[in-house]
């Protein structure tokens, strides 16, 4: 885990419509994702983010259109090699730290003793050695979404799909663990799809950003995000971070229907 | 209305902890009620009978072994129709759960079923099934059941969401998501169940006694009541209370055990 990942998959959504019931909240959509992009979508509540997000992971089927994970096409299943950081964690209560890490492991059969071995280097890689034996509800929030996304990486992703990571953190943890999120990436470049509502957050782990707005929901503007990489904290002081973060504030917050 | 509140709340706490210690009063009443029954059963020998003539009654019981033989014959339908209601309650109330088409073909069939009183049916069991052990066997676990499912389909219903997307994000088998998700999540629900289903169980055990061939404690009762023999019924009678109220006991030490986690994870 520790030597860079080789690329990631390339996503494609084309034309992808998602209905919530009968409502139609997506309409559409045509993204795709490079390989080892770190592309953010960012919107109002309500504007379809997470369930593309999900869509892409085989959670949820797109009304129409087609979204394909290196070409192939996801159909119902979720694609191999497809990872996600919920918000709310999604830990086993009843597991250990330990046990919650290496739960993909199990689950795809992996031998005792590689799954092991493979958990402790996570384990380690998240800070959260001394803790392997301790429950969920032990551990403070940050502690397990440290839990969620090294359980996230566990299978070495192609894809890594990010639910509002950081949305159910307090302001401190969030700090910490973003930036523990970038000192990551500079080492591991992986296909990232990162939802959010932080407009910050979007600029700031983005290669590129899609403004979703409008109901249904399309892509807006697709924006470059012209930051050095890796990105480190001390692109939140240049006038070029100002500049991309008052640019898509705007897109957001413009002309939006109200609620 | 505060201050009626904390009135209320300060009463509670006298009587909760003052000189009436619950082992105590609950002693003072077991003797009341023995006093009591003991002066009805002098005034009407023939119907009711003493505490201390129920005692002999049971302390011949004891000494002839008959009690020891019914025991057995009662704990043995009671354990195998419980066994066999937990295994049924906790397995089908999570399959229908994740089966759509099992759920909406048989749910109103369980609801039915629930309601039909285990007496209005152990005649139909009788011609079925005879009157041995498998029959009996099965009006006790037809009278548990019900709870132990109900309570499990109640649990794996509400298995976190969450939880059910991890299980899919990894592709998880079928046969793990029950392993690591629908069983951990539904074991303290089942729980509450069969601490129920035990108390049904125990009440289709005397069912099944009374109304299928007369065996066990229940096969006891009803030879000492057609004798008239009042203070066998009445010692008989004692004793199943007793029983009842310890494997309600048990019940509910399991059902705390296990839903430990539960609570700590509500925190």
């Amino acid at each position: 885990m520790n030597q860079p990942v080789q690329g990631g998959a390339v996503v494609e959504l084309s034309e992808v419509s998602m209905y919530y019931g009968s409502r139609k909240v997506t309409d559409a959509i045509n993204l795709e994702l490079r390989r080892g992009e770190v592309l953010s979508i960012v919107g109002p509540s309500g504007c379809g983010k997470t369930t593309l997000l999900r869509a892409v992971a085989g959670l949820n089927r797109p009304g129409s259109g087609e979204i394909r994970v290196d070409g192939v096409p996801v159909a119902g299943a979720a694609p191999e090699g497809v990872s996600m950081v919920f918000q709310h964690f999604g830990l086993f209560p009843w597991k250990t730290v330990e046990a919650n890490i290496a739960y993909p492991l199990v689950v795809r059969g992996v031998r005792k003793k590689d799954a092991v071995e493979q958990t402790r280097r996570l384990v380690e890689m998240v800070g959260l050695s001394g803790f392997e034996n301790s429950y969920p509800h032990q551990l403070s929030g940050g502690m397990q979404q440290r839990t969620g996304l090294a359980r996230a990486l566990a299978v070495n992703p192609r894809v890594l799909l990010m639910d509002e990571p950081f949305g159910a953190l307090d302001a401190q943890t969030r700090e910490v663990l973003q930036f523990e999120l970038l000192d990551l990436w500079a080492t591991s470049a992986v296909t990232t799809l990162f939802v959010t509502h932080s407009i910050e957050e979007a600029v700031l782990f983005g290669d590129r950003i899609a403004v979703l707005r409008g109901q249904p929901s399309s892509v807006v503007e697709l924006i470059d995000v012209n930051l050095p990489k890796p990105r480190e904290r001390s692109v939140m002081a240049t006038p070029e971070f100002a500049r991309l973060r008052e640019h898509v504030w705007n897109l957001v917050m413009s002309n939006e229907v109200p609620a | 209305m505060t201050q009626n509140h904390s009135s209320a709340a300060r009463a509670r706490r006298y009587f909760a902890s003052g000189p009436g210690h619950p082992v105590v009063l609950g002693a003072v009443g077991l003797g009341i009620g023995l006093v009591v029954w003991q002066i009805a059963g002098s005034a009407e020998p023939v119907l009711l009978s003493t505490p201390g003539r129920a005692w002999n009654a049971f302390i011949e019981l004891v000494v002839s072994g008959k009690l020891f033989t019914a025991l057995g014959e009662s704990g043995v339908i009671f354990l195998i129709g419980l066994a066999i209601a937990i295994v049924v309650g906790v397995g089908y109330g999570i399959l229908v759960t994740r089966a759509r088409l099992l759920r909406e073909g048989t749910q109103w069939l369980v609801y039915a079923l629930q309601a039909v009183p285990m007496v209005a049916v152990a005649p139909i069991v009788l011609i079925v099934m005879g009157f041995g052990v498998g029959a009996k066997s099965f009006v006790v676990f037809a009278s548990a059941v019900f709870p132990i499912l109900i309570n499990t389909m109640e649990g794996a219903r509400h298995a976190p969401p969450e939880l059910l997307d991890t299980a899919h994000i990894f592709r998880s088998s079928e046969r793990r998501i029950w392993r690591d998700l629908l069983i951990p999540h539904t074991v303290p629900y089942a729980m509450t169940g069969i601490r129920q289903g035990i108390a049904m169980a125990f009440v289709g055990t005397l069912v099944a006694e009374f109304f299928l061939n007369a065996t066990g404690i229940g096969g006891l009762m009803l030879s000492a009541s057609s004798r008239f023999d009042i203070s066998t019924v009445l010692a008989l009678t004692v004793l199943s209370a007793v029983i009842a109220v310890s494997l309600m006991g048990l019940g509910r030490l399991l059902e705390s055990r296990f839903s430990s986690w539960r609570g700590e994870e509500g925190r």
